[in-house]
């Protein structure tokens, strides 16, 4: 499993701004750049990766901010894993950390890297370690999710191998 | 109308007519039953023995029909019919003993004890063995538990029974039997089937997680009041034990239905 989170960089468009534990290859970044861009009416999706064997849990939304277009950062968090979970089990999770990230002040600066226009505000380098600590904690809360999940459905596919 | 009405309700009509028959000589004649005096002080035995048995071959009997139904594929239904009807010999011993024959007491001698109890162990590795062959399919966590169960349960019989010298060699076997092999297995049982229906949100393996859980508490009873100044206490038990069974028999039930709804 692993946790991305995707936002609009008003410079260079849609970009990854964080993957844990690993990097995503390119070809599975391209296409989750791709998604993003969709004009989405649900907030909360899944695509299926086919020729990956892979399933993306998508939940998109937005946090305010003063230095974004529009005054609105567009965030897109996700879940990349095999395509036999089920997604609905990552909703909760996904939602809670959205609401999170939206209640902390100021939290958009973390977006900003140095050579960005602010770069000398002094928050941006403490908000980017605040959003990569929350982002570490639901991807741990995601993953304790699923090896609850992978318990859960062991015993129930043991019993139900045999018809009763 | 009427005759197409007889025609459908045959069975109904029949029923009426022969209870008819029945209450028309009761109520005049007032009839004493005839005694069956060997029962006299035995009736609470045989009957608990008689329920017993005929709620184990049900059970029994249940699952061995859903081996069948279900092509034979599901080797732990008919391990676990053969193991209820194993374990059925004790309840049959119970039914002769209150009905008056010598031999079927298992009180005996440690001799009648054994042959009137081995179907215990065999149901202890019985059941088990049911349970792993779900939970692994490593050969060796199949059958070693199974046989270590099924050794030291005869183990304990013949140790307890025939060579530990004791003045109540009845009540030292079961001590061992019971509180080594027989409660941690019904426990075991009573969990991973409570534990499946919690996970697989269905009511059959809670109900017979219930049953064997009950039917854990029940044996707890069976060695301290098996003495004889508290032998009537021993009867409760016994009592708690019958209803134990129920569960499992309705649990096992649930669980074809709620696998058809699925």
């Amino acid at each position: 499993m692993q946790l991305v989170l995707l936002y609009f960089n008003s410079v260079v468009g849609p970009e990854i701004f964080f993957s844990y534990p690993d990097s995503i290859s390119d070809k599975v970044s391209k296409k989750m750049l791709g998604f993003f861009d969709l004009d989405m009416t649900d907030k909360f999706f899944e695509v299926s990766l086919i020729d990956e064997d892979l399933k993306l849990t998508n939940l998109y939304f937005e946090i305010t901010s003063c230095w974004a277009r529009g005054n609105k950062e567009m965030i897109m968090l996700s879940v990349i894993i095999g395509k036999d979970y089920n997604s609905e089990l990552f909703y909760d999770t996904l939602k809670e950390y959205s609401y999170k990230m939206s209640s902390i002040v100021n939290l958009y600066k973390g977006f900003y890297t140095k050579g960005y226009l602010k770069e000398k505000d002094p928050e941006i380098d403490v908000k980017r370690e605040e959003l990569h600590n929350i982002l570490i904690e639901c991807y741990n809360n995601l993953d304790a999710k699923l090896k609850e999940k992978v318990v859960d459905e062991k015993i129930v596919k043991k019993f139900k191998k045999f018809e009763w | 109308m009427v005759i197409i009405m007889e025609k459908t309700h045959f069975f109904y009509i029949a029923g009426l007519i022969i209870i008819s028959i029945i209450s028309t000589y009761v109520l005049i004649h007032l009839p004493h039953g005839v005694p069956v005096l060997i029962l006299e002080s035995s009736f609470f035995l045989f009957g608990l023995g008689f329920n017993s048995t005929i709620l184990l071959w049900t059970i029994g009997g249940y699952l061995l029909l859903r081996w069948f139904k279900t092509n034979r594929k599901n080797p732990s239904l008919i391990i676990w019919s053969i193991s209820f009807f194993a374990y059925s010999l004790t309840f049959l011993a119970h039914i002769f003993r209150a009905l008056g024959f010598p031999d079927a007491n298992e009180n005996l001698s440690p001799l009648h004890f054994f042959a009137w109890r081995w179907g215990m162990p065999c149901f202890a590795a019985g059941i088990l063995y049911g349970i792993l062959i779900i939970l692994t399919d490593n050969k060796k966590l199949q059958t070693i538990p199974t046989f270590l169960t099924l050794g030291l349960g005869f183990l304990w019989l013949i140790l307890g029974l025939f060579i530990i010298p004791s003045e109540n060699p009845i009540e030292v076997t079961m001590y061992l039997f019971l509180h080594t092999i027989w409660i941690p297995i019904c426990f075991t049982m009573s969990y991973v089937f409570a534990f499946y229906g919690y996970k697989a949100k269905e009511k059959g393996p809670k109900l017979v997680g219930l049953g064997f859980f009950i039917l854990m508490v029940s044996y707890h009873g069976w060695a301290p009041w098996h003495f004889q100044d508290v032998v009537y206490l021993y009867f409760i038990w016994y009592f708690l034990f019958l209803l134990s069974l129920t569960p499992i028999l309705i649990g096992f039930i649930v669980m074809t239905v709620e696998e058809s709804k699925a």
